[in-house]
């Protein structure tokens, strides 16, 4: 493994720390936050000196490989720069969060796990581990947005969050299954360039575009973005500006090799990004809160980037890329600052902070420049390399956007700064806060003079620093137009006569209003009623086999029953019987437990030991449970009319004969007992043991049995949460008598 | 007379949990015997006293005994190989453990915590 070993460690550690995590919590109280920036601060470490050397490493651990599968990880160029933008801004969220929230072990263990499955997207070398993160990712976030639980916005944002973004992640395993099916393989470093050539190409862009615009909240799947800012302001930070919403960025990029250079490929980036572009810039000027603004400004950059690669202009990808991950990250934790100290998020109203939140105006204007695309900071170089773009279109976009972009800035930086009276409680936010924000705006700045260098590692050739063209400023007037125009119009409220937010609610309301009228129809809440269809339905079923193989599958020959046998049998029927025709249901549950026992005894009696003693202690379990339920039941009724009598014993005649006929016929079926003779044959050799059924549940077949155990532990789970659930009115009827 | 039989419900428990690789027992007979033990304990003394005597909580121990079985199965990918892989060592006084018995502890738990969770569900203070 060697140098590949970095990269198990690199998408590892963020959830063992996050297991840590209660542990560390007790530990270190309050610093807990700035403690665990030392995680992402050692894969910085781990991966900053491939800036100078080589950067590509490879490591892979076989999974399951007769499905092909494996622990595959990957390190180039693309994934270099994630990793390190990924680990920067967490570096600096860690302690930010520490401060903003406290020690919450939740969070944190949520917030770490995140980063991992973050950096496990941008490092996976296999589609199916790629998409494994991908989801996780999606969880992730979807539990720290929903972070403020008690608040119904916040739940609903996170639903929709999810809903949009687990559903772009399946339609990225049906594309990933339809790439391993026609190139073979499902490694991302052995793909084939002739996917592009077959049929399935079609389908495979629209499932991997689907996914890319969904998580990276371009038009029409971004309404989920802003909503997403309910979300504890470094959540926002970190995921929704330089991490999560990057990894459809990413997965387009990463597959662009691949399944790029058609015009179906360029056109649909090129489009779909520009106009994400042009909407978002403008839609964020309709804002007034800081966090809303930042979200559409994120948007509209998404836009840009998916257009740059779409137009394959890696120079200006990187520059911008790295730059909006920098600035935006601070910008966000200065929302988080102001909301803080000066206590609102509302643009038109704050107002006098300067004086006393030095710190945090210094911070503001650093990354505001970068966010203008103003030298000397980084944003500046990446703009400059999207305007020389050669593609009119792009170029354009990028005015637009470019322009919203700096008055958005000027009024993140500058307005809540400017000559005014601020209120009484206002005051500069913690060191923690501080320092963060302050390092990231800081970098933007301090990496302009390296980008050329930059350039060199990531794309080969240096990032120019050119004087500002002609467009840069056109750009730069109008956005201080716009701005002037946001100031002066001041916008009222939430806007949009068409918007899909709405759409999306209308969608979500009428889902419900049918499987509520489902619900209502089939769960009427009695249970004879349930059994009735289950068993109806299963004797439809297996009839319809049975008839069809009927012709062909003759009953072999029987042997006569032994004395014992046939004692044996007689007692079941009897005790059947008796559970049918007896009044007092303590008595029918007996009754019931002879036919239970005497199961068991056919297991013995036919040579399975393991299932017997599992069969006697379950039917022992089960008496005793219905015992304890039937105490608190009330009297049986006593019927008068047969018919419901009448109808459940046709069913449960039916059921009975079906099943009979079923096992006659499944003991004549021709088997060559392949399978036996491989497990006993082996059980002692390969499995070590004796005992056939065990070495088959535990080894051969392990994991099944790994599902039936989860299965388990799910099924007591939800049955104490149906026991526990508070008592209300219940709709529906009596059950069973 | 309950008292008495609760340890030695759970020794027999153990005993087919450890001998289950090589004859009848294993896992899930093991944790049905186990639970078996603490119901008829509870049915005597009362469902309280049966958390009490097994000191951990269910739910968590529900986890555990997951953790433990899917542990088993990532010694393989630890080592550089498949997962599930089944590895054995010998114990110098005996009897041979491996991944494979490892798991079925993990399966014994579970069935055990699941069982008593469901058993013991409709007393009224939280466990």
């Amino acid at each position: 493994m060697g140098a590949g070993g970095s990269l198990f460690v690199t998408v590892f550690l963020p959830f063992l720390a996050a297991l840590a995590v209660p542990g560390l919590g007790r530990m270190f109280g309050r610093r807990l936050g700035t403690v665990l920036a030392l995680v992402p601060l050692a894969i910085l470490v781990l991966h900053l000196p491939r800036l100078a050397t080589r950067v590509e490493a490879k490591g892979s651990i076989p999974w399951a490989p007769d499905l092909g599968l494996s622990l595959a990880f990957r390190i180039d160029s693309l994934a270099l720069a994630f990793v390190l933008l990924i680990a920067t801004v967490a570096a600096a969220v860690f302690p930010y969060a520490g401060a903003y929230l406290g020690a919450d072990r939740r969070f944190f263990a949520t917030l770490l796990a995140f980063m991992g499955a973050m950096l496990g997207i941008v490092l996976a070398d296999d589609l199916i581990l790629l998409f494994i993160f991908w989801e996780l990712t999606s969880v992730t976030s979807f539990l720290l947005i929903a972070h403020h639980s008690e608040r119904p916005e916040a739940r609903r944002s996170a639903q929709q969050a999810f809903l949009v973004t687990f559903v772009g992640g399946l339609t990225l395993l049906a594309g990933a299954l339809i790439i391993g099916h026609e190139a073979g393989t499902t490694r991302l470093t052995e793909l084939p360039d002739t996917v592009r050539a077959t049929p399935a190409y079609l389908a495979v862009v629209v499932c991997v575009l689907a996914a890319a615009f969904t998580k990276s909240a371009q038009v029409p799947f971004h309404f989920w973005l802003p909503n997403a800012m309910e979300a504890p302001t470094p959540v926002s930070a970190l995921l929704h500006s330089a991490t999560m919403v990057q990894a459809g960025v990413y997965l387009v990029a990463r597959l662009d090799p691949f399944l790029g250079g058609t015009l179906l490929w360029t056109d649909a980036l090129t489009y779909v990004g520009c106009v994400t572009a042009v909407l978002g810039g403008l839609l964020s000027l309709r804002q007034y809160d800081l966090k809303r603004l930042l979200a559409y400004s994120t948007v509209g950059a998404l836009g840009l980037l998916i257009a740059a690669i779409g137009q394959r202009a890696w120079g200006a990808f990187y520059g911008f890329f790295i730059a909006h991950g920098l600035y935006k990250a601070a910008m966000f934790l200065v929302a988080g600052s102001l909301d803080h100290g000066g206590g609102s998020r509302d643009v038109r109203t704050l107002a006098g902070l300067g004086p006393k939140m030095a710190v945090t105006r210094g911070t503001a204007i650093a990354a505001g420049l970068s966010m203008a695309a103003l030298p000397p900071a980084l944003g500046y170089v990446g703009k400059e390399g999207l305007l020389h773009a050669a593609s009119p279109l792009l170029i354009g976009a990028t005015v637009i956007y470019g322009a919203t972009s700096l008055a958005v800035a000027a009024l993140v930086a500058l307005r809540p700064f400017r000559k005014g009276v601020p209120p009484e409680s206002a005051h500069e936010v913690a060191g923690g806060m501080r320092l963060g924000a302050a390092i990231l705006a800081a970098l933007g700045i301090a990496l302009f003079p390296l980008a050329p260098a930059l350039g060199r590692v990531f794309v080969g050739e240096p990032f120019a620093l050119v004087a500002p063209g002609g467009w840069s400023l056109v750009t730069w007037a109008a956005g201080v137009g716009l701005y002037a125009l946001w100031v002066a119009r001041s916008p009222q409220g939430r806007p949009s006569t068409f918007s899909m937010d709405r759409l999306y609610d209308g969608v979500r309301r009428n889902g419900f209003t049918l499987a509520a009228f489902i619900t209502r129809r089939v769960q009427h809440g009695y249970l004879n009623g349930y059994v009735r269809a289950v068993f109806g339905t299963l004797v439809v079923l297996v009839a319809y086999g049975i008839a069809r193989a009927l012709p062909t599958a003759l009953p072999r020959e029987l042997e006569a029953p032994t004395f014992y046998e046939f004692a044996l049998a007689v007692t079941m029927i009897v005790g059947a019987g008796a559970a049918v025709v007896s009044a007092s249901r303590l008595a029918a549950v007996a009754a019931l437990g002879i036919v239970g026992y005497g199961v068991a005894v056919i297991y013995v009696r036919f040579g399975a030991p393991d299932l017997a003693m599992t069969q006697i202690a379950v039917e022992t379990l089960t008496l005793i449970l219905f015992v304890f339920t039937f105490y608190y039941l009330p009297k049986p009724q006593r019927r008068r009319n047969p018919g419901p009598r009448l109808r459940d014993g046709i069913v449960a005649g039916a059921v009975g004969v079906t099943m009979t006929v079923l096992t006659f016929i499944a003991s004549a079926m021709q088997n060559d007992g392949k399978l036996n003779r491989f497990f006993s044959e082996n059980a002692l050799s390969e499995g070590k043991g004796r005992n056939v059924v065990n070495v088959i549940l535990v080894d051969f077949r392990g994991f099944d049995t790994l599902g039936e155990i989860t299965v388990l532990a799910v099924a007591g789970l939800g049955v104490f949460a149906l026991l526990r659930m508070p008592k209300r009115e219940r709709g529906g009827g009596p059950s069973a008598p | 007379m309950a008292r008495l039989l609760l340890p030695v419900f759970l020794i027999f428990s153990v005993f087919l949990l450890m001998r289950g690789h090589d004859s009848p027992g294993g896992g899930f007979t093991g944790g049905l015997v186990a639970s078996a033990g603490f119901v008829l304990y509870g049915l005597v003394h009362g469902p309280r006293s049966v958390r009490r005597a097994l000191r951990i909580n269910l739910k968590p121990l529900i986890g555990i005994g997951l953790s433990i079985g899917l542990a088993s199965a990532l010694i393989g990918p630890l080592m550089g190989r498949p997962f599930f892989s089944a590895y054995w060592w010998k114990l110098p006084f005996g009897p041979k453990i491996g991944t494979p018995a490892i798991f079925d502890i993990g399966v014994y738990v579970v069935v055990l915590a699941v069982v008593l969770t469901i058993m013991l569900a409709r007393e009224e203070r939280e466990a």
